[in-house]
């Protein structure tokens, strides 16, 4: 099967500053594929790039096998993209705005009405945008980009300036277009949390570098569980997980969390484990096996530094 | 390209371009009136016609395409939209040339609109200052060749302000440009070289010499086209329109 987006060595400078170095990225038809990185990794000049507003430096860019260096308006036509913040003519209304694009596209004009409805925007379409909230902007601006039905979407931190609800419905969509319309969503985001919810593939970038590419599944089961254990003697605890070689740490009165980094504790070990915890008498009331969150395994690979993922998002004003 | 002409007439939907292409014609038809009110001797159709097209060509035409110019570049500039229309599935050089020709187009609609205006101020001179008549009759064939010719001989101002807004982000080196081929052109007015000045060619469809007027036409006509060309070439090979 032709991948989504393709691409080789790809590498952007802007004088000697390196934006991004030489990555491969390989998006499948109909995943959500989540575009990690903090601030400043890369994502937004990578998207830049496989849009063809910038050129590469070095390396190359297919879009569901099209050249975007020698074809950029076939591969266009596959595309439909939010870069940056979401920008319209704020003299004009919504419906106005997205009919440009419509025009533009050549695409029938029905076509407003159902974006519009697709991103819940219907009540305000007729309103300038100039009195639209940041959410609703946003949300035009993914409305915008869903005209013409592209097969891919391409989306730059789509959930920014989104309330909690704004938020819900944003992933919800994004969650259900691979399967409701066939549609590869490519969605950069540096809150994890929001990509841990809707990805199906993840790529991470650090300091213009494609670190991490990989279907999420796979990541987390390629991952060590966190196991947490809520007992009355935890210093007892600690000795007997030690005496089995177990890594372990102390959290809180009452709490053991198994070292992640340590050796995968099986199902059965943790059978095991509870069952001599028992035989000890030591009272186990809480056994935990969990798995481990994208943003754990993310800061296990480069380190800390992304945004908090219960940081609330900044709230929208009322539409 | 008609879709992407049609977009750019629909983003000037509410904006203060369309004020501008109406208020510049009205400007000069409204002083042309006063000017008759306030005039001593008598005077002809075809006198006034000029008097007015002068005023037109030398000041209001390169103010008015400096302001429409940087106006029409803002459109798209103001909200950054050039990521979005850069990514559509349209060539590139197409956005520049719809914006070149709804320019002209708007520029040739006030040229029209003065046609219109011009006789309306002659009537409303005469009737609001009694004793100020204009002999003869209004020349419509010969005014609106004049502003034709006028119109033809702007291009090549058209195209370099056009580029100048659409190269820059903000607006104040258009502005300039504008400002200051406007201020050049009043100091080269009797020089030789003011035929070649873009600013001034406009002026020049009124020369005596029948030679230096059609000559100066040419270079504003095809100089603009070849300006025109070079801009869109330009346009289009760059990663981002503005800087």
């Amino acid at each position: 099967m032709t991948a989504a987006i393709e691409t080789t060595n790809l590498a952007r400078r802007f004088g000697r500053q390196v934006a991004v170095d030489g990555i491969d990225l390989d998006v499948p038809e109909r995943c959500v594929y989540g575009f990690l990185g903090q601030n400043g990794a890369g994502k937004t000049t990578t998207i830049r790039l496989l849009l063809g507003l910038l050129k590469p430096t070095a390396g190359s860019v297919r879009i569901f096998g099209i050249d975007v260096g020698r074809r950029r308006i076939e591969a266009a036509r596959l595309i439909g993209a939010l870069v940056e913040t979401p920008c319209h003519y704020d003299h004009l209304t919504g419906r106005e705005n997205l009919a440009i694009t419509c025009r533009l596209l050549g695409a029938p004009k029905t076509e407003v009405d159902r974006v519009l409805e697709t991103v819940d925007l219907l009540h305000a379409a007729d309103r300038r945008v100039g009195g639209y909230s940041l959410g609703m902007r946003q949300r035009l601006g993914v409305a915008r980009a869903l005209i013409g039905r592209p097969k891919l979407l391409l989306l730059d931190e789509p959930t920014n300036g989104l309330d909690p609800a704004g938020i819900v419905d944003m992933r919800g969509l994004i969650g259900s277009l691979p399967e409701r319309d066939g549609v590869t969503v490519f969605v950069s985001s540096h809150i994890l949390a929001e990509i841990d919810q809707t990805a199906t593939h993840v790529g991470l970038m650090h300091g213009g570098r494609l670190v991490l590419q990989a279907p999420v599944d796979s990541l987390r089961l390629a991952q060590a569980k966190t196991v947490r254990l809520k007992v009355d003697r935890p210093d007892d605890t600690l000795a007997l997980l030690r005496s089995m070689d177990i890594a372990a740490s102390r959290q809180g009165t009452d709490e053991v969390v198994i070292d992640p980094s340590c050796a995968a504790v099986a199902a059965s070990e943790i059978a095991v484990i509870n069952f001599l915890l028992v035989e000890r008498g030591i009272r186990v009331s809480g056994l935990e096996v969990r798995e481990p969150s994208l943003e754990e395994i993310f800061i296990r690979t480069i380190g800390s530094g992304f945004a908090p993922a219960a940081a609330p998002p900044p709230l929208a004003l009322a539409a | 390209m008609i879709r992407v002409i049609h977009s750019e007439f629909a983003k000037l939907k509410r904006s203060l371009v369309l004020l501008l292409c109406a208020a510049a014609p009205t400007m000069v038809a409204l002083l042309s009136a006063v000017m008759l009110m306030d005039r001593d001797k008598p005077t002809t159709w075809p006198m006034f016609a000029m008097g007015s097209a002068a005023m037109w060509s030398y000041f209001m035409l390169p103010m008015t395409v400096t302001a429409l110019t940087i106006l029409v570049a803002q459109v798209d500039h103001g909200p950054k939209a050039w990521n979005h229309l850069l990514a559509l599935p349209v060539p590139r050089w197409r956005y520049y040339a719809a914006k070149a020709l709804v320019v002209a187009f708007l520029v040739a609609a006030m040229s029209v609109a003065l046609v219109v205006l011009l006789p309306l101020a002659g009537y409303a001179g005469e009737a609001l200052a009694p004793g100020r008549q204009l002999t003869g009759s209004f020349g419509w064939a010969e005014t609106g060749w004049l502003l034709a010719r006028m119109f033809a001989g702007s291009l090549l101002l058209i195209a370099i302000q056009l580029w100048a807004a659409l190269r820059f982000r903000s607006f104040v080196p258009p502005l300039v440009i504008g400002i200051g081929g406007t201020f050049v052109a009043v100091a080269a007015t009797a020089s030789k070289q003011g035929a070649f000045f873009p600013w001034l060619i406009p002026t020049n469809a009124l020369a005596s010499d029948p030679v230096r007027a059609a000559m100066a036409i040419q270079v504003g006509l095809y100089g603009g086209l070849a300006a025109g060309l070079l801009m869109l070439i330009d346009m289009a090979r760059k990663e981002s329109p503005a800087s």
